[in-house]
């Protein structure tokens, strides 16, 4: 009676268990309050991301957000505009909608071209160690010796600046992070006995980094990344506030930024939406990423 | 039992570098293994012992290239290991397998029995694609598991189970000679019987050779056919196993002996008890590397090395050590320079006085 079809146990299994581990993972970020709120703030910003992105020609949802109606200028926020409307009479409320793709594509962007080389860096120079250790993590010294913003200014000055030279630039600044991370992690994982145990079998070494190593240090990698796109946010639109990023009229947050800053006393609506919006956009990030540390921890498994 | 060698090994050294300074130089070496020579016979079952840092880990590490030696010859079936190209020696671990000492540690958290011993038949390529999962099935038979826990992950087996997958990893590609690092140390001593049984029967079955790392000497004088005992990086004794348990002639092997529980409570054996501890193998003593805890050591020791030699020429086995004064103090002619079953004792007595000594100063203050 025990050997009931034993044939079908094994085809059913795999599947199973990694939507159980699945669920495993997600009823403890769900026990998590903050984290959930910031994920949920970020599938909303994501779809408005997409109508944004989708409208071209400063149009978001049909209206366009970048019509200027000088007798409106400068109005603080009422039921017409909820978020008041800036020096050229443009709804900020739309404006922000708008400008919500830019923000997050740069950042998302950013960290994933930073991630796409950084981590095969970092596997790199911890799993082969030596002198190509020494001179990546050398190089990578030299990158994170120079201030972020800095480093972002120099590079777009000589790239010029645009959306993609902005985004290029906070790559590289961010390059050095992941690659330390990922070599720490790497560092620690190839160690452990069951590496040995593969190169004891003869494994090849990009058998054993693709599948021993790389899958084992993937939650350092994800929580960083996560937290990682507020920072590039933030540095993006620190960059367009000083006007080395997006051009005007594109209704990026941190040109926006610069646009109200001479109208601080009279209109502080201009400054304070869109600054408040990169608070919460880097705040979810921040909290979501937090919540996916405490999540895929495996030392609070259970 | 054939008496062919399977595994031969001369002279082998392995000195990690210690790096310091401004640039990284190398400052000093840590001379783990210190040119060890021994072989191994078809089917027979080597212990190595020894306390730990002795370097019993670096050596089967060091055969098997985990860790690249420094010097010496590693002969495997007449073929030298140690000047393989990475292709060779990829064909080559197809024979060579080994068992880790922490069963939680050796395994990949994130792949199935299944997976895990896919892939080493996979790496070998050893087995037909279509009859693998039905290799898999009997391979978790033979070490004991259920054909049920195939597609568990590690976290859901206990220790002594992930250690049967270990074993069951190490046999799928049917290998010659496994070494056991610490292969039952961190089990339950139920589980540890279990697990040594099987590790016998799979010998028996599959004319399995083992090297066997272990710092327990029960265990040991359970499985081993021959031991060699080790210290700081040098042989000191090796001989059979009845041999060694029986007449030890190392003074070191004596006191690794003694330290042997005994199940009975009323009889005290007589321990020695070492003085000091295991110096430096960064900078080992010279002559005789027990000298400096060695109750019987004479300044002949502190200059010459003593070389392994077979002392008892009636004894028809091997029993070979290596210490100047193995016969002589055997026979009684050499003795000890200091009592060296009481030194615990002396030390306990010590301790007594300096409390009551403690405790007058104690009162006198009070009064």
């Amino acid at each position: 009676m025990s050997n009931v079809q034993p044939s079908q146990v094994p085809v059913q299994k795999p599947a199973n268990r990694r939507v159980e581990n699945f669920k495993d993972f997600f009823s403890k970020l769900k026990k998590n309050k903050a984290a959930l709120v910031g994920l949920y703030v970020l599938i909303f910003f994501f779809f408005v991301s997409i109508f944004g992105a989708l409208d071209s020609n400063y149009h978001f949802l049909g209206v366009n957000s970048n019509a200027t109606n000088l007798t409106d200028k400068l109005l603080g926020p009422s039921a017409q505009y909820w978020f008041g409307t800036d020096h050229l009479g443009r709804d900020i409320f739309y404006r922000i909608l708008h400008g919500m793709y830019i923000t997050l594509g740069v950042g998302f962007a950013a960290t994933f071209m930073a991630a796409l080389v950084g981590v095969p860096i970092g596997i790199i120079a911890g799993y082969y160690g030596g002198w190509v250790d020494t001179v990546i993590m050398r190089l990578m010294d030299i990158l994170l010796a120079f201030p972020g913003i800095l480093l972002a200014l120099a590079i777009v000055s000589v790239l010029g600046g645009s959306t993609i030279n902005v985004t290029i630039a906070i790559a590289i600044g961010a390059l050095p992070q992941f690659a330390r991370i990922v070599r720490g992690s790497t560092l620690t994982t190839k160690k452990l006995e069951y590496v040995d145990a593969v190169r004891a079998l003869g494994a090849r070494d990009g058998k054993i980094i693709f599948q021993h190593i790389l899958p084992n240090i993937m939650s350092p990698i994800i929580v960083n990344t996560t937290i990682f796109i507020a920072t590039a946010i933030l540095s993006a639109a620190g960059l367009s506030f000083l006007g080395l990023g997006v051009q005007p009229p594109t209704p990026e947050w941190g040109a926006m930024l610069n646009d109200g800053r001479n109208y601080m006393y009279q209109a502080a609506h201009i400054t304070f939406f869109p600054g408040i919006m990169i608070v919460i956009v880097v705040l979810a990030f921040n909290l979501f990423g937090d919540g996916l540390r405490d999540a895929l921890d495996p030392k609070a498994k259970k | 039992m054939p008496n062919n060698t399977l595994l031969n090994i001369e002279n082998l050294e392995q000195h990690f570098p210690i790096k310091g300074g401004f640039f990284g130089r190398t400052v000093n070496h840590v001379k783990a293994v210190d040119g060890i020579t021994f072989e191994i016979k078809e089917g027979e079952t080597v212990a190595v012992v020894g306390e730990s840092g002795c370097g019993k880990s670096t050596t089967g590490r060091a055969i098997l290239r985990l860790d690249e030696p420094t010097n010496g010859k590693v002969e495997f079936q007449g073929k030298d290991v140690l000047s393989m190209s990475k292709d060779e020696m990829r064909k080559m671990r197809k024979d060579m397998q080994i068992i880790f000492q922490d069963p939680y540690a050796s395994l990949n958290p994130r792949k199935t029995v299944r997976q895990t011993l896919w892939e080493a038949m996979d790496i070998q390529n050893v087995v037909p694609r279509k009859e693998r999962n039905q290799r898999i099935v009997e391979l978790m038979e033979t070490v004991g598991l259920q054909r049920h826990q195939i597609d568990r992950y590690p976290h859901e087996f206990s220790g002594g189970q992930r250690q049967r997958i270990g074993i069951a990893r190490a046999l799928s590609v049917n290998p010659k000679l496994i070494i056991c690092d610490e292969a039952v140390s961190a089990l339950d001593v139920s589980i540890q019987a279990q697990v040594l049984n099987l590790l016998k029967r799979l010998q028996k079955e599959f004319g399995l050779t083992y090297l066997f790392i272990s710092h327990d000497l029960g265990v040991v004088r359970h499985i081993a056919d021959r031991i060699i005992v080790m210290y700081l990086g040098k042989i000191v004794e090796i001989g059979d196993t009845e041999a060694i348990f029986n007449n030890p002639q190392h003074p070191y092997t004596k006191a690794l002996l003694s330290a042997i529980p005994v199940p009975d409570p009323r009889n005290k054996s007589q321990r020695i008890f070492l003085r000091g501890d295991v110096p430096s193998p960064i900078n080992p003593p010279t002559g005789c590397r027990f000298h400096t805890r060695c109750p019987f050591a004479t300044d002949l020791c502190r200059t010459d090395e003593p070389h392994l030699e077979q002392k008892n020429p009636e004894f028809d086995g091997q029993h070979e050590v290596a210490c100047h004064f193995a016969l002589d103090i055997q026979s009684g002619k050499h003795e000890a320079q200091y009592e060296m079953y009481n030194v615990r004792e002396v030390l306990d007595d010590e301790a007594e006085d300096a409390t009551t000594a403690e405790d007058e100063a104690f009162s006198k203050t009070e009064k």
